[in-house]
């Protein structure tokens, strides 16, 4: 298996929590203990323990159904360094409450360390607030 | 010119190296531990240069010296755009947006933070987009950001920009 792959491998195995074919445990294995993380869902820079205890919130029976679904994904490997970047739509419906539907940019890097790959940071952008309309009126 | 640079650096690379073994047989330690230890934090300091030689370059208008800590394989993600750009491509709409449009520009970095692992670096941190394009008034703009950067050739490069604007991250109540 080619390290490409192998990234390729460990990343869907990683979010596979999102797609009901693993666990937050299998994302956390993945991050590393000084990744810095830029999520949608909030306006500052997170942590490892912060990103962890904002995935228990939303992973702890908040949600009917939840999908973190990635599109357009390209993958590159430039000797220990992997970056990963695509499009994503997050759904799925909190309880009590109508679908959500959110389409954003992501990207990671990330490096081979002690045999394995793992993400140095991991960052998620809203489209929403992307420059959509003319400029600078 | 950027053969002799190559060359120097390569030559101050081993110059450093033999230094670090000398040193580390003299502790009784192992050359790589004594490597490893003193690496990373001068790993993270050439990291922090680079970074602060990039932007200083971009806010001089020094495009030359601004487009030279990018590795040839960079990709960026701009606030600017909804999708992604390869070099050339951020190349070419920096170059639409050097071209005279702007009174003045400055990208300024908030609170960034560093980390390094082996020849792998990552920076995010928060920013202040500001600036006057000609004939409108000002703009101000604030966004989050993560850089990837890898040590090519003993300097530091980035390989990845990702900036999203933070009005568009989610500030309001939730799900509502």
């Amino acid at each position: 298996m080619s390290t490409r792959e192998s990234l390729d491998t460990t990343f869907t195995r990683a979010v596979g929590v999102f797609r009901g074919t693993g666990t937050v445990d299998d994302l956390m294995a993945f991050l590393s203990e000084e990744v810095l993380v830029i999520d949608e869902d909030t306006p500052f820079v997170l942590d490892r323990a912060a990103f962890r205890d904002d995935l228990d919130f939303h992973l702890g029976g908040l949600w009917d159904s939840l999908a973190w679904v990635p599109r357009e994904q390209t993958i590159e490997v430039i000797g220990t360094t992997g970056v990963i970047t695509g499009l994503f739509t997050l759904r799925g419906k909190p309880r009590d409450a109508g679908f959500r539907l959110r389409h954003g940019n992501f990207s990671l890097v990330c490096a081979w360390q002690d045999g394995r790959w793992i993400a140095l940071s991991l960052t998620l952008g809203p489209l929403l607030g992307h420059i959509l309309d003319g400029s600078p009126s | 010119m950027q053969q002799f640079n190559r060359d120097r650096r390569r030559w101050l690379a081993a110059v450093r190296d033999i230094s670090l073994g000398a040193a580390a047989a003299a502790a009784g330690m192992p050359a790589a531990q004594a490597q490893g230890t003193r690496s990373a934090a001068d790993e993270t300091g050439a990291l922090r240069q680079a970074f602060d030689g990039m932007v200083d370059a971009l806010n001089r208008g020094d495009l030359d010296g601004f487009w030279a800590a990018f590795h040839p394989s960079a990709i960026m993600i701009d606030e600017d755009a909804p999708w992604r750009f390869d070099l050339p491509g951020i190349k070419d709409h920096i170059a639409f947006h050097g071209g005279n449009l702007w009174e003045g520009f400055a990208w300024r970095p908030r609170d960034p933070r560093f980390r390094v692992v082996g020849s792998t670096g990552v920076v995010a941190g928060a920013a202040t987009f500001r600036g006057k394009p000609k004939d409108a008034g000002y703009r101000l703009r604030h966004l989050l950001w993560s850089q990837g950067w890898i040590r090519d050739d003993g300097a530091w490069r980035t390989v990845l920009w990702h900036q999203s604007p933070v009005v568009g991250h989610v500030t309001r109540g939730s799900p509502g």
